[in-house]
């Protein structure tokens, strides 16, 4: 259990780094390479790193259908939809929706200025797992280590 | 005996299989940029003979916010009725454009992205496959006197591309002189073709034909009406030795075109400023020969212009041609030699 839980914060953090990563390369592709919403979408699943990849796949499947007149509202259904397979607290959950502001922008003046202020919010979620992981790592540890002494007595 | 008629009946199906798959193609290109009841109604227009008729002939589709949409074909105007659809000539039952239809059409125009088609908004058109052009306007956005950006996009005008493929056979062997290709002016007043004889010249160049063989062509596309690009993809037949540089300037394109694709022939469309001038005389010093277009009506109009006039007396343009569109006999061709004589008129 300790041991899950160690992955799991791990895995989480590490979640928030490509989170970041990600919006960073939305940015670049829509103002430097003025690349096509569906094809962003269908750039960023190539990479294979769930959930992502199954967040962008849907995200291109919805784009490609021309239903819904608004890539906002798109990712905001798709985030909803995503939530449990991120493990995003409720703070990030409302940022990562957010993110559909910037793919919704139609001036790519406008862009950089939206990416900015989400790079900042999540900035900030990484600090603040960053300072919080230590002492989760450290419970977890000691969550392990009760859990193995507490067998051996058992054993004994 | 068999085996012929077997082959002539192969011949008779495959032309007619290619002109209705050419035909639906087009068809399809068009109505799918429209929104879903929209789509629908033109699709059951188009399965009637009639419809088909005006639907070769169409030239524009107008897409006004609050007005009736438009249909022009053949010189006439049409308009599309929703309930039992059909083309009508009233405008009493005309379906009348939303916004919400502009915004789709915008959408799937866009990919929604506007962000990536900024450029040729500004420019006032987006591009389609199959080299269809729709031509927007709204809102325009200005700083010193430069138009920065469009919004509030509410009107659209769809053209509809019809590539007149075999409209420059019969003035192509005059294209040719004893050392290969010719340099050629082509000349008329606006919307009398140029750009349509300019594509098929440089069709016939390329692929070569009466027993010539091709040559290497460079198109600098400025405006994307040569070859009319979609995502990078001529939509328009040059044929199979042309390079194309889409929207480039054209000083900057032919430039780049002979130090890059080493071409035999340079194609530009309206050459008009000081500085497309001035390439097209490096284009010349460097060998390459060019196929251009300009806004005049014939080469005694072209001689009040003082560059053109100084290239004129110079001989430096071996071929004038001229097209004249008359409403009684249509559109014909005047080949000239570089000194005003002519060579051969059909008109």
């Amino acid at each position: 259990m300790g041991w899950d839980y160690c992955n799991r914060l791990r895995g989480h953090y590490q979640q928030l780094l490509l989170w970041k990563e990600y919006i960073w390369c939305i940015e670049y592709e829509m103002v430097q390479r003025r690349r096509p919403l569906p094809e962003i979408a269908a750039l960023l699943k190539e990479r294979q790193e769930p959930p992502f990849e199954a967040f962008f796949a849907d995200m291109e499947a919805e784009l490609q259908k021309y239903e819904n007149s608004s890539p906002r509202i798109i990712w905001q259904e798709l985030a909803e939809k995503y939530r449990k397979d991120f493990h995003w607290s409720g703070e990030e959950a409302r940022i990562f929706a957010d993110c559909g502001s910037l793919v919704g922008q139609t001036g790519r003046d406008m862009v950089p200025e939206a990416a900015k202020q989400l790079m900042e919010q999540i900035d900030f979620c990484i600090g603040k797992e960053q300072r919080e992981l230590a002492g989760k790592l450290k419970v977890s540890a000691y969550l392990c280590a009760a859990g193995g002494v507490f067998l051996v007595l058992v054993l004994i | 005996m068999g085996q012929v008629i077997y082959l002539v009946v192969r011949k008779i199906l495959a032309a007619n299989y290619m002109g209705l798959y050419k035909e639906d193609i087009m068809l399809d290109e068009i109505v799918t940029i429209f929104p879903p009841h929209i789509r629908q109604a033109l699709t059951a227009c188009m399965e009637k003979q009639r419809e088909r008729e005006q639907w070769r002939n169409m030239e524009e589709i107008r897409v006004r916010i609050n007005r009736p949409m438009q249909f022009y074909s053949g010189g006439e105007e049409y308009f599309l009725r929703l309930q039992e659809p059909e083309l009508v000539r009233g405008m009493r039952a005309a379906y009348i454009v939303r916004e919400s239809d502009i915004q789709a059409i915008l959408t799937f125009l866009s990919r929604y992205s506007i962000y990536a088609y900024e450029e040729e908004l500004r420019q006032g058109f987006l591009t389609l496959e199959g080299g269809h052009r729709v031509g927007v306007a709204g809102r325009a956005v200005s700083e010193h006197s430069r138009v920065v950006a469009l919004q509030d996009i509410q009107f659209l005008n769809v053209r509809i591309a019809h590539q007149c493929r075999g409209c420059a056979e019969r003035i192509y062997p005059y294209l040719y002189g004893e050392g290969g290709a010719l340099n050629t002016l082509i000349m008329s007043p606006p919307g009398m073709g140029k750009t349509t004889l300019l594509r098929d010249c440089i069709r016939l160049l390329s692929d070569g034909a009466g027993g010539r063989s091709g040559c290497r062509v460079g198109v600098v596309d400025e405006r994307s009406e040569i070859a009319a690009c979609h995502r990078g993809i001529p939509q328009n037949d040059l044929g199979i030795r042309t390079d194309v540089l889409d929207g480039c300037s054209k000083a900057v394109g032919m430039r780049m075109l002979l130090r890059s694709m080493s071409p035999e022939v340079i194609a530009v469309d309206e050459l008009g400023g000081e500085e497309d001038f001035a390439a097209v005389e490096q284009v010349l010093y460097s060998g390459s020969r060019i196929l251009g277009t300009i806004h005049a009506e014939g080469v005694e109009q072209a001689r009040k212009k003082p560059r053109l006039k100084r290239w004129l007396e110079c001989g430096i343009f071996d071929r004038c041609i001229v097209i004249r569109c008359d409403a009684r006999r249509g559109r014909g061709y005047a080949v000239m030699d570089g000194t005003g004589r002519q060579l051969w008129s059909d008109y």
